[in-house]
């Protein structure tokens, strides 16, 4: 009886998968991949290879980048708000590996795998409250779609413990079968154009934010998810034990949109206490007056800079960094060459 | 620990694989042990709570035991000692702050001094669960139908047995307290048969209940920003998601416990397939029907009571389950008009019966039974408007625009203007979303449909093995590619 079981029941698991692959073996490497709609009826195998937010040209350069003084990580605000081109004209060498949504248990797998490689001095993390509630599950998936499935990858996506990810994890597989990543295509977006370094920048235009649009901002709480926050302890013992400079930063959203969070003070008050038990600067920079940022012009939306903010920003973070001691050593400005994307656009 | 969560993918095989290989003197230690340590993937300080529920229980019954049957008087300090505890434990996570906002209310209506402190008090996962089944257990030790249980290892093991410790079926004594003492072997159907009614139950909760989810919170969460057709459409598919969400965390409470050879009470019977409320409730949430029947209807007179008493019984009973659902008006609510159908239908029995000749229906029972079973379904879903709505001004809201604003919501959801079939037919997601979540409807009613005449996994072991196989490979795979992993909790866990 129990050896019957046990066989039947192999018999199923084996033909399970068996069946299981060959759907999604049909599903993306067969249907058209120019038709969308075609795309969107298997939820859970999802693939978004070359899609929003440039991750595939990020994670591509990163792979060959080496040797960079500071590097930003953190979701879409970091990734729209630090310019590499500015920090390079002071003399900072830097690298951008803000993606969509990243969560702070992203960040993590991302520092541990690029750490070695791209050898900051500073690691400056945006805290953002959007993204700190999170699970980690949507920037997961647009990590691994878009970069080598190495350990570090596996790693995270093991620890998510998620039946999507596991499920997008095997469609990458599945598609690198057909297109190798290197020769997946990056999409283009009219909105934003990728700038070699990691950053980037918005090219929409101005006064795109309406008065309208600011009202309806709805009321928000800022929590930290308890994944979100056992991972930034990670992260902090990570830096230190790479000997790298940790700084936490808030980046700036709408001023419409900060009013909206009920607990902000709680919420910064939080992610100061931990800098200040762990020794790590803290600039929050949605409480800067000086930085005088006009909604309607320096956000291309409601919580992401546009150009000019983020040159405002910068130019800013940058004094701050100096006048604080924190750059504290000199820094030549090495002139870059004209950095390629990794892959065409 | 969730059902649905991969920490269970290994838990329960290997509680499963032990259970079998340990001596049977032995397993129930494993099944205790095992018991404990699901409650407490949730919470570890919180398990406090099941040993002082335990013990409480277990002293009682056998002082109880120590008299005759006959002597009730002396038993009933015993009871009452139970009773309290248990209660006074669930007023105290449950109830207390919703009482004391209650009469804080009512103090500032008064305008009289109120001033007892609030609680900030997490609700034990499965308190009311596991609190009813130990009710039970002492009331039926009172009454003599059962004797109490010697052994504390297995009565611990009664109150806390984890496939159905935090959300039910809500067991009898008379039936699982034996089964814990029996020696169970391997069986080959069980398992099987286990296996499968886990495998429909993930698929109900996963593929139809948390994919639906996303929409309902979508129009439940803002639901002043809608009128007509969304409203409908979010209420509907509400229904179809806490049927699933529970039903499904039923079916694999009731198929784990099979793998292991124990027989639970089916709790779900086909009941959106219901002709009448009662009827309803007769399919319903099986076990906690029949608990509210034998320990509140009953006792206090149920039907064998003059006729305006009677209706009290019902109507009692249907708001003592409401607020058994949770604390909050909302709840209040939905007991009471569920109680409110129920004697409604017996006010108007005759006169429905005349209307019914008068339309010539009673001549034309397929068109009669589709009308009955619509109108119970389009009755019950008015009423999971309160049982989902957030506060009462939401749920008076959404009944108030269920069928407002009809012409006009579907005009825009035909003309598509500024993208608003997607949020008004839709409701926030996908066309593909949306259409997966209804499909996933249609092979439920179609499954449900076929269990009429039978046992579906019965009718399926008829067929060749590679036919069962490919049955078996749709099924997982149609978890796997259209379930919803985001580690949502069962709703009835906060009951």
């Amino acid at each position: 009886m129990k050896k019957l079981f046990f066989f039947r029941g192999f018999i199923v698991i084996a033909t399970t998968f068996i069946f299981y692959s060959l759907v999604s073996f049909l599903y993306l490497g067969v249907l058209p991949t120019e038709s969308n709609s075609f795309r969107n009826w298997i939820p859970n195998l999802l693939n978004t290879a070359g899609g929003y937010g440039y991750t595939l040209l990020r994670l591509n350069e990163a792979e060959k980048a080496t040797d960079v003084d500071m590097l930003f990580i953190g979701s879409s605000q970091v990734n729209r708000g630090f310019d590499v081109r500015i920090f390079e004209k002071n003399g900072l060498e830097a690298f951008n590996l803000g993606t969509s949504a990243q969560t702070l248990f992203n960040s993590y797998y991302l520092l541990k795998e690029y750490l070695p490689t791209l050898k900051p001095e500073y690691v400056v993390l945006d805290l953002y409250w959007g993204v700190a509630k999170n699970d980690g599950i949507e920037p997961a998936i647009d990590i691994l779609s878009n970069s080598d499935l190495d350990q570090s990858t596996l790693q995270m996506v093991l620890d998510l413990e998620n039946g999507t990810v596991y499920n997008s994890l095997f469609a990458a597989y599945i598609t690198r079968l057909q297109t190798p990543l290197h020769e997946i295509r990056q999409q283009k977006f009219e909105e934003f154009r990728y700038v070699s370094g990691g950053y980037t920048e918005s090219l929409s235009t101005q006064n795109e934010l309406d008065k309208e649009e600011l009202a309806d901002i709805e009321y928000q709480k800022a929590t930290i998810h308890d994944l979100q926050l056992a991972y930034l302890q990670k992260i902090i013992r990570l830096c230190k034990s790479h000997n790298k400079k940790l700084i936490f930063v808030m980046t700036p959203v709408t001023k419409e949109y900060k009013r909206k969070v009920v607990n902000y003070s709680s919420y910064t008050s939080t992610i100061a206490r931990i800098a200040r038990e762990n020794n790590i600067p803290y600039f929050d920079y949605n409480e800067r007056k000086e930085l005088s940022l006009i909604s309607s012009t320096d956000f291309s939306d409601m919580n992401h800079l546009s150009q000019s903010g983020a040159e405002k920003f910068d130019k800013l973070f940058i004094s701050d960094l100096k006048s604080s001691g924190i750059l504290n050593h000199s820094l030549t400005i090495q002139p870059k060459q004209d950095k390629q994307p990794y892959a065409p656009l | 620990m969730l059902f649905n969560s991969l920490d269970f993918l290994v838990f329960f095989p290997t509680v499963a694989a032990l259970y079998f290989l340990l001596p049977y003197r032995l397993r129930w230690v494993l099944l205790l042990i095992a018991s404990y340590t699901f409650y407490m993937f949730w919470r570890v300080d919180y398990a406090i709570i099941l040993v002082i529920s335990t013990l409480i229980d277990y002293v009682c019954s056998r002082m109880m035991d120590r008299y005759a049957e006959s002597e009730r008087a002396k038993r009933k300090p015993w009871l009452w000692l139970s009773l309290l505890s248990n209660l006074g434990i669930l007023f105290t996570f449950k109830y207390y702050n919703f009482f004391n906002e209650a009469a804080a209310d009512l103090a500032r209506l008064l305008d009289v001094p109120y001033a007892a402190p609030a609680f900030e008090l997490l609700l034990p996962m499965g308190i009311s669960f596991y609190t009813f089944q130990t009710m039970s257990y002492t009331i039926d030790v009172y009454y003599g139908r059962i004797k109490a249980e010697k052994h504390l290892g297995i009565f611990a093991l009664f109150v806390t047995f984890f496939p159905q410790l935090v959300a039910g079926p809500i067991e009898r004594a008379g039936n699982l307290l034996g089964q814990l003492k029996e020696k169970h072997d391997f069986n080959y159907q069980n398992a099987a048969n286990g296996l499968k009614l886990m495998a429909w139950g993930l698929f109900k909760k996963i593929v139809i209940a948390d994919r639906l989810a996303v929409m309902v919170n979508h129009v439940y969460n803002n639901p002043t920003d809608y009128e007509g057709i969304p409203l409908i459409i979010g209420t509907v598919f509400f229904a179809f998601q806490i049927y699933c969400d529970f039903s499904g965390y039923s079916d694999i409470a009731i198929g784990a416990a099979q793998v292991m050879g124990f027989r639970l009470m089916e709790n779900f019977r086909r009941p959106y397939f219901s002709k009448s409320i009662r009827e309803f409730w007769a399919r319903w949430h099986i076990s906690l029907s029949t608990w509210f029947r034998d320990y509140l209807y009953i006792p206090l007179g149920g039907n064998r009571v003059v006729k305006w008493r009677w209706y009290y019984n019902l109507f009692i009973v249907f708001l003592v389950s409401g607020i058994w659902h949770g604390a909050n008006w909302t709840f209040v609510v939905w007991g009471a008009l569920h109680g409110f159908y129920l004697v409604f239908a017996e006010l108007t029995k005759r006169r429905r019966n005349a209307a019914v000749d008068a339309l010539g229906l009673a001549g034309r029972p397929q068109t009669y039974k589709v009308a009955q079973i619509g109108t119970t379904f389009a009755l019950v879903c008015l009423a999971w408007v309160f049982f989902r709505a957030n506060t009462i001004g939401d749920a008076w809201y959404i009944t108030t625009h269920l069928f407002s604003g009809l012409a006009e919501t579907a005009q825009a959801i035909v003309t598509n203007e500024d993208g608003a079939r997607g949020n008004l037919l839709y409701l926030g997601q996908s066309r593909e979303i949306f259409t997966i979540g209804l499909l996933a409807i249609l092979v439920l009613m179609l499954v449900e449909l076929a269990q009429r005449s039978g046992s579906l996994r019965l009718a399926i072991s008829s067929y060749p093995f590679p036919v069962r196989v490919a049955a078996y490979n749709i099924l997982i795979a149609s978890i796997l590619l259209f379930g919803s992993f985001s580690e949502s909790e069962f709703i009835y866990f906060q009951f």
